[in-house]
């Protein structure tokens, strides 16, 4: 682990213990996570729902404790961290301004609440932070007493973001910040990350499933499957030769707005397995076109280059 | 080609308990022909889901629907009665919708909803309807139906759910069939599966689709037309190729610069935005509904503006034609003032 990373995460796992047809079973969400993201540096975190990205952000916001693995925060093991101490350094948006945020209390005291759980100045002086914190995320200060059921989505997503920074955190972890916007709004949100994170020099991490926004976003993206990193690679690199065949078929997959061009579909079911009851191997060689024996019987081990990872027996070729 | 569905001037109107009447969609012309998919795109509270019900003859209670002309196959959908509807539905006109979890019923197994809808309009018996329903299953690419009809809905994925849906509309061969958000639920893997499939069913078929969603990707590869609707109007209608690549109306315009593109916008570039909010269901149309989220409104736009044709079978809700804006600073400017 080098000495100037924002966050690393060495082993990361985190089993869950269900029951399946009464039967008690152990689904494994995580199965060895290593990532680790540089001071001001931009991170991606995509695959499809129920890959584990969301329990990896549990993980790194402190909520849950790995069964195994380290997640270290600043030099530091998250769980040494006292939860006021923690949260002053790492901080979330949730997906959905609708949910996530208290319909009963007004804008100001949503922003200024970490700010009151730390016991920081008084009702006044919060306040005016609430305002300060409002007008750089570019929402009218005059809101300061206005419900969220009175402002739109974009806005109570710049709430979610306001009261975020609030406590001016080194470390933004946005989960699918933008999906439950409508498209001109996400816009907005996405220029709004994009200016905060250069301003307060932010760590961000992004976790979600659009590509698009992906692409624009981040500097570094991290593939999940089935509770796995499989690629990690600079953005850039990763969309013009992506090395595994599963980052290839979720590139396929991205509908641009610009007609002409119909993807080549499969339609055949190609769905995730069931975590539950993971295939033997490489997690992925069910769905993949380059499947072989060894795919079925070995995991494939990290193939590193300079800042790039991927975990494939027959990886697609490389252009560089 | 003749029109299977065709509306003029379709309004919907809602009373509400405060004595107000809230008018979700303003007068619509819209048509779809034999085997053509016809794209209704817009923001959430644009009128597109109502739209859409209201070719069911689903829209919910005080809603009321008026039309010049909204006919289907030439027949007059206006003022029909109960049982007329559910002649049409389900035999004629489907519907798929967004969420497929909460659209089946979790307590019954998939082979008797399956079974329901076609021993009830096509008057088979249950043996027939089983086989029916098999092969239906196999037909949207469903390994080992047989046994999938035992199963309840919590027992398949999302994307199989959503084939199922597809099945069950397609069970009566109808001449249209209407998703509204097909995919919106779905991982984009399972989005272009099923796209693939809904695409593949049409070129077999024949069958006329319109697809209400909010993704331009999403038009931009399924859809031969596409309407553009904001605030309850469509503002924007015409080929899908020729609307996105050069749109007309500035919130076509403006939706498209808001969408991060790879190849088309530079990583990490202010991304175009709209400002503003649709403006309220309510009160008379006295102008432009667009014109104060508008980078190019002037004076003139203070009128209420009427759909007027383009060539090449186009049409667009503004008073000021490309030509004439060509040059003045467009949301590039009004994202730079905002951020």
């Amino acid at each position: 682990m080098s000495a100037q990373a924002a966050l690393s995460i060495v082993g990361a796992t985190r089993d869950y213990a269900v029951s399946l047809h009464g039967e008690r079973r152990t689904l494994r969400a995580l199965r060895g996570i290593d990532l680790e993201v540089g001071h001001g540096e931009v991170v991606a975190i995509v695959g499809e729902s129920g890959c584990g990205k969301t329990t990896l952000s549990r993980l790194m916001l402190g909520i849950e404790a790995p069964t195994s693995g380290t997640v270290t925060v600043a030099g530091k093991p998250i769980s040494s961290y006292h939860r006021i101490e923690r949260a002053g350094l790492i901080q979330p948006v949730f997906q959905d301004p609708y949910s996530s945020l208290n319909p009963r209390q007004t804008l100001g005291t949503i922003i200024a609440a970490p700010l009151a759980v730390r016991g920081e100045g008084n009702a006044r002086s919060r306040q005016a932070a609430a305002e300060e914190m409002m007008q750089a995320v570019g929402l009218p200060p005059h809101l300061v007493n206005a419900y969220p059921s009175q402002i739109s989505g974009g806005q109570r997503q710049r709430v979610a973001i306001a009261r975020a920074l609030i406590v001016q955190p080194r470390i933004l972890i946005c989960d699918e910040p933008t999906s439950a916007l409508d498209v001109s709004v996400q816009s907005q949100i996405i220029n709004l990350i994009g200016a905060l994170q250069k301003k307060f020099r932010l760590t961000v991490l992004l976790i979600s499933h659009n590509l698009a926004v992906v692409y624009h976003m981040a500097e570094r993206v991290a593939v999940m499957y089935l509770g796995m990193v499989v690629e990690t690679a600079p953005t850039e690199q990763l969309f013009a030769n992506p090395r595994h065949p599963y980052t290839r078929s979720l590139l396929d997959a991205v509908l641009p707005p610009t007609p002409g061009r119909r993807p080549t579909w499969s339609e055949a079911i190609a769905e995730p397995p069931n975590p539950v009851d993971p295939p033997s191997g490489c997690p992925f060689h069910p769905r993949c076109p380059r499947a072989s024996d060894i795919c079925r019987s070995a995991m494939p081990e990290p193939t590193r280059g300079a800042d790039s990872m991927f975990r494939c027996h027959h990886p697609l070729e490389s252009m560089a | 080609m003749t029109a299977l569905i065709a509306l003029e001037d379709l309004r919907i109107t809602i009373p509400t308990a405060q004595g107000r009447v809230l008018q979700p969609v303003r007068g619509i012309d819209l048509s779809v022909a034999r085997g053509e998919t016809l794209a209704i795109v817009g923001e959430s509270g644009c009128g597109k889901s109502l739209t859409a019900l209201s070719l069911m003859g689903l829209v919910p209670s005080p809603g009321r629907v008026s039309a010049k002309r909204l006919t289907f196959s030439g027949q007059s959908l206006i003022d029909l009665r109960e049982a007329e509807w559910r002649e049409l539905r389900g035999p004629r006109l489907a519907m798929i919708f967004q969420d497929p979890m909460t659209s089946l019923d979790p307590c019954y197994t998939i082979g008797s909803q399956m079974t329901e809808v076609m021993r009830t309009h096509l008057r088979i018996g249950r043996q027939e309807a089983r086989e029916r329903a098999v092969s239906l299953l196999a037909r949207v690419g469903i390994p080992s139906p047989a046994a999938r009809l035992e199963q309840y809905p919590h027992q398949l994925s999302g994307g199989l759910r959503q084939r199922v849906m597809i099945a069950m509309a397609l069970s009566c061969d109808p001449d249209l069939i209407i998703a509204d958000e097909p995919t919106t639920a779905l991982d984009v893997t399972t989005q272009a599966q099923i796209l693939g499939l809904l695409a593949r069913l049409q070129d077999e078929t024949g069958i006329g689709i319109i697809l209400i969603t909010h993704d331009l990707g999403v038009v931009a590869t399924m859809a031969h037309r596409v309407a553009v609707m904001y605030a309850g109007q469509v503002v924007e209608t015409g080929d899908t190729a020729a609307v996105l690549t050069a749109p007309a109306h500035p919130y076509t315009e403006g939706l498209l610069q808001a969408i991060p593109t790879p190849g088309r916008t530079a990583r990490g570039a202010l991304l175009g935005s709209i400002p503003g909010i649709v403006p309220p269901p309510t009160g008379a149309v006295e102008a432009c509904l667009f014109t104060e989220r508008c980078p190019y409104a002037r004076p003139v736009c203070a009128v209420p503006v009427p759909l007027v044709p383009l060539p090449g079978e186009r049409a667009m809700r503004c008073m000021r034609p490309l030509d004439e804006r060509a040059g003045e600073p467009g949301y590039a400017a009004l994202s730079e003032v905002m951020s």
